[in-house]
């Protein structure tokens, strides 16, 4: 907007005091206007007075009686004239002198010494003739006196006639100073006028100033706001496009970081040397937080753009208390940490919750706990009581530590994006520093909000408060525990036969990741670039399940979805579950209503698609170890296997359908994890705190040791009792099982100190099948065992 | 004198009343209706006199004037010193106690100083005929005997040359036009 000239600034900054002056100046004009008028109506009546008396009139008559009486007088000398005329007349002269002699009269004119001589000689005239002229006197007029008067009356005529001219020149004075007195009030009334006019000229101008100013003011407020409108539309379209980019940036980084991902877990499985598996460690650590990173970026995005939207379920609290339990376990027992969890008996089983958004917040808070305290404890406490209003809980979950803690200036800017303690703890203690501000975002999201308390140097105590209402008890997910009844008819196939699987992907590495995945937990896998060739796949052989990615070229996910669903049945029928890195929430209804039976976000993580798996297809589902994949016979496609093969596997083309090599020779028995671990894993195979118990008392090298000689089962005691559950020898079975028990318990191998306290006690009552599938597990829990050991730095 | 003023009125309308049954009388009778005077006339009411006492006119002695429902005011005039009290007749009894009928009166005094007033004004005004200033009659040297006194400091309107010029003094005569 352009800057108004500044003069015209500077008048508009002043227009009280313009108006203020003009205000003054028109009163001052109105004043003076009252004063020339009155002054005016002064002169004006002053004048009626000296009219009433007129000037001349009064001389006039004087003069004129005078020359009255003296022809009366005359008149009286030639013929009889009653005597009382002659005495009227002699009054009205009398009755005209006073006029003449009037001390107003002397005011207004000054008729000099010659006039008072002549009124002087007139009063005497007066005086002299009263005995005999006057009013009270009768009787005849002696004819001698009449003479005498009119002897003396000579002489006085022309001063009695130049009292009338003299009268008349000041008269004329008197007209001409009036005039002049007139003439210039006039001019004065008409300067005031004309300053009156220009003053009010000047007010009209400045108040129609104001008001164009005010108009423009007006316009100029308009055009602001429109702008504002403007830039706040443009911010907000640029927010969503910020959104947006972030949204497909996610999408686009972590496909490549999920193939990454994925085959760096998978190379995880092959053969190195220490070297090389600490190499890969490192990369696997650095690919875990870029992922991490993006997850919170995507987060903060969807937050952002208010798209992330809190899904409320029935949930089970406990379990996922321990969840969050087992998944930081590891990380504390690795830290020599305590890790409490003290659940309040108030605190209700089933509350409505997003349950997924609830762990990422505890998850977040326990990972920061961990994360800053070296020695000590860390705990995490929920409390409840009875929410005031509806059927819910007012619940406190309170994640408290040992650590560092944190000082007050820190705590104010704690929750803020990038705060972490400061440069010195983020070089030493890594993380995104987005973790806090998510998990107040979604802890407000849901209602609630998280408070910190804390000292520093003696710890920190993070608070996540929320109301969330009851729900009713739901049975048990049957996602990794129970195996429950598949909701799409099973195919007519064995219970144990593999299952087969149609991956749907534009992008190799996401399509040889899934195809390794899914291999490597025993599945047969067919593999199509794009919707229209995942239609074609379907129809030529109907697969168990479809996993379709929603963007590909030449036909999406969405549109391949319906396709199928037109197909008659059973093609038509064929589970369709959406792989998707966009995870909004609207995504969800999407493939929904597209036809599709479920959704996995990406990047796809291996547990997931295992309990995926399980809760469709039960048992069939349940993780085949490799060696099992050995009767696929030719014909099948892709097979499983090949995966986990060494380090010499040429896994690097575009592992599409059929071309993975099936070879099954491949060291079955490799010693190193065939699979990724879950941290839940941890909390599934091992105590940790037995490890810890044992690491504290006879070192961790001692542990190491021990660890070593079972694992390699020196004693024999393992291979004694796959050998006795193998051949279905029962007779030796509970012994044998005691010896693996008490090892594996001595140890913190829980799920395999489980299983062998299970044959201990009932392995007798058993049948062949049962014995041969315990061996299996019995054997699945020695690798899982031995895998997540060694991740964590045992082995 | 707000009450005054209605019983004036009717007063008046009386008087116009009884001049003009007088003046039928006169007219029916041929007998003078109004008294000639005793003394000294002061003042003759001439032209169209209703109740002549003479050969066309009305005289008056001051006794007869005397006799009319006497008036009283103070007012200031430009001929006197401060406010004076005038009483004598109201002109319009004058008038009507001559029988005058006319619009214009015209007033001569006795040095022949002739003014026209309009018969209105001794029906607008309490325009009085004076015969005594401050309760003393006036002599002709005190602008007597009669002064024609309009109330001016009732009136502003008053306070003028028309009305000032109006103010016939040593009155003499009045002609009714």
């Amino acid at each position: 907007m352009s800057a108004p000239p500044p003069p015209r600034r500077l008048a508009d900054r002043q227009p009280g005091r313009w108006l203020l002056a003009i205000g003054i100046g028109l009163v001052l004009a109105f004043a003076a206007i009252a004063w020339v008028q009155w002054r005016q109506i002064t002169l004006l009546s002053s004048t009626l007075r000296y009219e009433g008396d007129n000037l001349v009139w009064n001389f006039y008559q004087v003069e004129s009686e005078f020359m009255q009486l003296r022809d009366l007088l005359r008149r009286t000398q030639l013929e009889p004239v009653p005597p009382q005329d002659v005495r009227q007349r002699f009054e009205l002269f009398a009755s005209r002198l006073p006029l003449a002699a009037n001390d107003r009269l002397q005011e207004l004119v000054d008729f000099g010494p010659e006039h008072q001589r002549t009124l002087q000689a007139l009063h005497d005239f007066i005086r002299r003739h009263e005995a005999l002229l006057g009013e009270v006197a009768s009787g005849p007029l002696p004819r001698e006196h009449v003479q005498r008067v009119l002897a003396e009356m000579a002489p006085l005529f022309e001063p009695v006639h130049d009292l009338s001219l003299r009268a008349n020149q000041a008269v004329a004075e008197q007209v001409g100073q009036r005039s002049d007195t007139v003439r210039a009030q006039t001019r004065l009334g008409i300067g005031l006028t004309v300053f009156q006019s220009l003053l009010t000229a000047a007010f009209a101008l400045l108040t129609l100033r104001q008001f164009r100013a005010l108009a423009r003011r007006r316009r100029e407020l308009e055009q602001l706001a429109e702008h504002l409108q403007e830039a706040r539309t443009e911010a907000e379209a640029a927010s969503q496009a910020k959104s947006a980019f972030l949204a497909n940036m996610s999408h686009e980084l972590r496909t490549p970081l999920n193939g990454m991902l994925g085959m760096l877990a998978l190379l995880e499985t092959g053969r190195l040397d220490d070297q090389q598996a600490d190499h890969l460690r490192t990369a696997r650590q650095s690919a875990t937080h870029l992922l991490d990173l993006l997850n919170d970026i995507l987060d903060i995005s969807k937050l952002e753009s208010g798209r992330l939207e809190i899904v409320p379920h029935a949930l089970d609290l406990p379990r996922l208390l321990q969840e969050v339990r087992s998944l930081m376990a590891l990380g504390a027992a690795a830290k020599g940490l305590t890790l409490r969890l003290e659940v309040d008996p108030g605190v209700p089983t089933w509350v409505l919750a997003d349950g997924k958004r609830l762990k990422q917040i505890l998850f977040n808070l326990m990972n920061n706990a961990v994360k800053f305290t070296d020695r000590g404890e860390v705990a995490l406490a929920v409390g409840a009581v009875p929410a005031p209003r509806g059927g819910g809980h007012a619940l406190h979950f309170q994640v408290s530590d040992t650590g560092i803690g944190i000082d007050e200036a820190m705590r104010a800017r704690l929750f803020q994006r990038f705060t972490q303690g400061d440069a010195s703890t983020s070089r030493r203690y890594g993380g995104t520093g987005l973790g806090l501000e998510i998990s107040r975002s979604l802890a407000r999201l849901m209602g609630g909000d998280i408070g910190v308390d804390s000292t520093p140097g003696q710890g920190s105590r993070f608070t996540l408060r929320l109301v969330l209402p009851d729900a009713p008890p739901e049975p048990a997910l049957p996602a990794s525990r129970a195996p429950a009844a598949a909701p799409t008819p099973a195919p007519a196939a064995p219970a144990d036969a593999p299952l087969d699987l149609l991956v749907a992907d534009d992008h190799p590495v996401n399509r040889k990741f899934m195809a390794a995945l899914l291999r490597h937990l025993g599945h047969r896998v067919r593999l199509a670039a794009d919707g229209a060739e995942a239609v074609a796949e379907v129809q030529r052989q109907l697969p168990d399940l479809v996993f379709m990615d929603l963007h590909m070229p030449v036909q999406d996910g969405l549109q391949a979805t319906r396709r199928l669903r037109a197909l008659p049945p059973p093609a038509g029928r064929v589970p369709v579950v959406a792989l998707t890195a966009d995870a909004f929430a609207d995504t969800r209804e999407r493939v929904l209503a597209a036809g599709m039976d479920d959704f996995l976000s990406k990047p796809v993580r291996p547990d997931e698609i295992a309990a995926l798996l399980q809760a469709r297809f039960g048992a069939r589902a349940a993780e085949r170890p490799a060696a099992r994949a050995q009767g696929d016979g030719p014909g099948r496609h892709g097979g499983d296997g090949g995966v986990h093969g060494g380090p010499s596997r040429p896994d690097t083309g575009d592992l599409d359908a059929d071309t993975v090599p099936n070879d099954p020779a491949t060291d079955p028995d490799a010693s190193a994890p065939r699979r990724r671990y879950r941290a839940a894993d941890v909390a599934e195979h091992l105590d940790m705190a037995v490890i810890g118990e044992v690491c504290v008392g006879v070192s961790l090298g001692g542990y190491r040791t021990v660890l070593g000689s079972f694992l390699a089962d020196e004693s024999g005691s393992q291979a004694a009792l796959l050998a006795a559950l193998d051949r279905g020898d029962t007779a030796a079975l509970a012994e044998r099982a005691h010896a693996v028990k008490g090892a594996a318990a001595s140890l913190g191998l829980r799920a395999l100190q489980a299983t062998a306290a299970g044959l201990e006690r009932q392995g007798a009552g058993l049948d062949a099948e049962s014995l041969r599938a315990a061996a299996a597990t019995l054997r699945t829990q020695i690798d899982a065992a031995r895998g997540l050991l060694q991740r964590m730095g045992f082995l | 004198m707000p009450h005054a003023a209605p019983r004036r009125h009717v007063l008046t309308s009386l008087l116009r009343c009884s001049a003009a049954v007088a003046a039928l009388l006169a007219a029916g009778t041929g007998a003078w209706a109004l008294d000639a005077p005793k003394g000294r006339v002061v003042l003759s009411v001439t032209g169209q006199v209703g109740q002549a006492n003479a050969a066309g006119r009305a005289d008056f002695d001051m006794a007869m004037l005397e006799a009319l429902p006497q008036h009283a005011f103070a007012t200031s005039t430009p001929w006197h010193q401060g406010a004076r009290r005038f009483s004598g007749p109201l002109l319009r009894d004058v008038l009507a106690a001559a029988g005058a009928q006319g619009s214009t009166l015209v007033a001569v005094a006795l040095n022949d100083y002739k003014v026209e007033i309009p018969a209105e004004d001794t029906r607008r005004f309490k325009v009085l005929l004076a015969t005594r200033i401050d309760g003393k009659p006036m002599a002709i040297r005190d602008k007597g005997p009669l002064f024609i006194i309009y109330p001016y400091d009732d009136d502003s309107l008053l306070r003028n040359e028309r009305y000032y010029s109006r103010s016939a003094w040593q009155l003499r005569r009045l002609d009714v036009r």
